[in-house]
């Protein structure tokens, strides 16, 4: 056999013996073993300030990697002690009691840094992969996260504290690399073709948690950033960026890989109509119509937009937004493509002029025969059952029954608490922000949007 | 999908950028392969080398690129299954030395294998790829006289916008001057370059611009073709590197510099030719494309289709 990896839910399981993503960098396994036993429990929301605070930059903690003579630039100093802190990646909370342990696993990533210090040459003084970004990134970050969220048809809303988290996480991690735009709508590109590829769609690889989507999301990053970027990050810098464990980014990347067969280029990628795409999504968001203060999931927000029926009812196999088990038109996809506030007053024009590579996707799957799953993009994976979405997502009694003995993915369930944010450190400890957000958050809210995917399988 | 198994490793062929390559014999089919193997390291993850070799190769099915077989991955090796080649041109023009004096290559073998190289390389640029490493190393040959663009290690998708290109691509001595001097908005014109330099060394049997740092290959380089000036090469004095200190020279007769190394004599031709490939200004150099519809080349193309 030439791959003994296996898909996700069984390679990740708890034979592996750790949670989906670890809260610390190895190195620490106490912190591991610690938040391994920890309820999942949503700690914090991240202080406001940081978001758009300059990051340190990968490069400045020394994990710089030339594709031409890898190398490490100039470690900048480490300014540890003064470094903003980086915002926690969803998917990857903190417990509450775990803030002592964070200390001893960022020394461990100074350590590692300092490591590679004699190595580095000295001439990256600006940390990431652009030097000049070509974005903005919280606007970025929506854009990705709205795509994330299709791509694997999430219908989160966008004003929930777990998508803020996610939100955050993608902001900070765009921060810490700088990917240029074009290496961005790559990534995303890769992500919808991977889901396309994949068998059962999102089935297999554990259903679109937040924490699912994250991942992926972070792994469509590193391989587009690979494939396109002269400059590229170890995975161990990855996964200081990212906060996920750098075994999961090698298992992940690995299956990435496998399941594109490593064909990573695509001569026709459509760069231009992301370009497009995302100009339309920044016009939206500055648009006055925009009464409402966060972006709405896509489905919710079409259906407001009072396109025919969109609603989250993947078990019609009468409506024909919500195929059941065949691909469907690729035209009226794109109608849930895209939330953004304005759509509510002008979806119209908004999703024509948005559908052209949503369509592009959807027009290649023939091709290939498990593309037909393909509609699984905006349609439930289960929908063949009589499921009832808006219980899952909305009802809160039915927590029990998710428990981990849910024989495909129970590791997902304790996946919850997990951060290992990159390199900063001793912010968390004495950072207000923490500890006081523990009580004031909602917690039961949050889990409720946590698992509800989970207990689809 | 193959398995390690399916393969007998046979000799070490040579360390390449990022691993060794071994020969290797295809039981099932007792085909000889070349098989290039990667150790993987869990910081760093797959490398980039790999995803762009193998993604890129994969569509790059060409006479004159050598071929991807497969791809075997491991928990800690990646073996990539490549088409058996001969021997690489360096070798083989080291195998032609007499005693410590280079010999080139006989013009009209010259002229088949440049023919074949920009074949190759027009088939890259033709799908947005950039190779960004020619030079003899990395050019296979077989004894049937044919000729491969082989380890894409550094090459690169160009289709989309880029504002991250290196400058620290090419063996030194192909390197493109405008690369030198820290241009990172190159395109095709740095491989054509390559060809250009690649040429002059088979037809004298030693590189032409031998140079050991950037300063010194940029000065041998003008040494020879001149340097540049605004004029000749507008925007030159923008770029990052570009010295304006530098001892102006007047560019020599390459012809003169060529001819005492090869007994046959150089044509106006062939000279026009390498000019067309070692233009200082990049967009003077000839495309690949252009290049194959060199008068040079008239017996091929008039052959051709």
């Amino acid at each position: 056999m030439t791959s003994a990896f296996k898909y996700y839910p069984e390679t990740m399981g708890s034979s592996n013996g750790y949670p989906i993503n670890l809260p610390f960098p190895k190195g620490s396994a106490v912190s591991v073993a610690n938040a391994a036993r920890q309820p999942p429990k949503y700690l914090g929301h991240v202080p406001s300030q940081s978001v758009h605070t300059q990051l340190p930059s990968m490069a400045s903690l020394g994990y710089f990697n030339h594709s031409s003579s890898t190398y490490f630039p100039p470690p900048a100093q480490l300014p540890h002690q003064q470094q903003p802190p980086i915002l926690p990646p969803p998917g990857l909370m903190y417990t509450s009691n775990n803030n002592n342990n964070i200390i001893p696993s960022s020394v461990q990533m100074i350590t590692d840094g300092q490591k590679q210090q004699q190595q580095q040459q000295s001439n990256q003084v600006n940390g990431g992969v652009s030097e000049n970004l070509d974005y903005d990134i919280p606007m970025m970050s929506k854009f990705i996260m709205e795509n994330a969220f299709v791509a694997f048809n999430a219908n989160y809303s966008t004003d929930d504290q777990t998508t803020d988290l996610f939100f955050k996480g993608i902001s900070s991690v765009l921060n810490a690399t700088r990917l240029p735009s074009a290496t961005i709508f790559l990534a995303i590109d890769y992500l919808f073709k991977y889901i396309n590829r994949l068998t059962n769609g999102i089935h297999s690889i554990g259903g679109n948690s937040i924490n699912i989507i994250y991942q992926n999301t972070m792994i469509a990053f590193i391989l587009a950033n690979k494939f396109n970027d002269d400059k590229t990050f170890t995975n161990s810098s990855w996964s200081q960026a990212t906060g996920i464990l750098i075994n999961i980014i090698n298992d992940f990347e690995k299956q990435w890989l496998r399941i594109f067969n490593w064909e990573l280029y695509d001569s026709d990628f459509l760069y231009y109509e992301f370009v497009k795409n995302f100009e339309i999504f920044q016009q939206n968001q500055f648009k006055p119509a925009t009464a409402i203060p966060t972006l709405l999931s896509p489905i919710i927000n079409v259906s407001n937009a009072g396109t025919s029926n969109f609603n989250l009812k993947p078990t019609s196999t009468n409506n024909p937004l919500s195929p059941v088990s065949n691909y469907e038109t690729p035209m009226l996809m794109p109608n849930n493509m895209f939330s953004s506030p304005s759509h509510q007053s002008n979806s119209r024009s908004d999703f024509s002029s948005m559908n052209s590579y949503y369509n592009y996707y959807n027009y290649n799957q023939p091709r290939v025969n498990h593309y037909q799953q393909y509609p699984n993009i905006y349609s439930s994976p289960i929908s063949e059952t009589q499921f009832d979405y808006d219980f899952y997502n909305f009802g809160n009694q039915q927590q029990q029954q998710q428990q981990p003995q849910q024989q495909q993915q129970p590791s997902f369930l304790p996946a919850a608490p997990q951060l290992p944010p990159p390199h900063v450190h001793q912010s968390y400890g004495h950072h207000l922000g923490w500890k006081s957000m523990d009580d004031s958050v909602n917690h039961s809210r949050f889990e409720r949007n946590y698992f509800p995917y989970s207990a689809v399988y | 999908m193959s398995s390690s198994s399916q393969f007998k490793q046979l000799e070490k062929l040579g360390n390449g950028t990022y691993a060794t390559v071994y020969k290797g014999l295809n039981k099932t089919t007792g085909v000889y392969v070349a098989l290039k193997e990667v150790k993987l390291d869990s910081e760093e993850g797959t490398p980039s080398t790999a995803i762009r070799e193998i993604s890129l190769m994969k569509e790059l099915k060409h006479e004159n690129i050598v071929r991807l077989y497969d791809v075997i991955h491991t928990e800690n090796k990646l073996t990539l299954v490549f088409e058996f080649m001969d021997n690489d041109l360096k070798k083989y023009m080291d195998s032609r030395t007499v005693g410590n004096t280079p010999r080139g290559l006989e013009l009209n073998l010259v002229k088949y294998f440049q023919w074949q190289l920009l074949q190759g390389l027009a088939f890259c640029h033709e799908n947005k790829i950039l190779h960004r490493d020619l030079k003899p190393q990395n050019l296979l040959i077989n004894k049937k006289g044919q000729l491969k663009l082989g380890d894409f290690g550094l090459a690169r998708a160009f289709g989309i916008p880029v504002n991250t290109f290196s400058s620290e691509v090419v063996t030194l001595w192909y390197r493109a001057p405008d690369v030198l001097m820290g241009s990172r908005t190159y395109s095709t014109s740095i491989d054509i370059w390559s060809c250009g330099c690649i040429l002059a060394e088979m037809i004298t049997g030693k590189p032409l611009f031998p140079g050991t740092n950037d300063e010194e290959q940029l000065k041998l380089i003008f040494d020879i073709m001149g340097t540049p000036n605004e004029s000749l090469w507008p925007g030159v004095t923008k770029l990052p590197k570009y010295n304006p200190n530098i001892q102006q020279r007047a560019s020599r007769d390459l012809r003169q510099v060529l001819q005492p190394h090869t007994k046959e004599p150089l044509d106006g031709n062939i000279m026009d030719f390498l000019h067309g490939l070692l233009q200082l200004n990049p967009d003077m150099r000839l495309s690949a494309k252009q290049a194959l519809h060199h008068p040079w080349f008239a017996e091929y193309y008039h052959h051709a289709s």
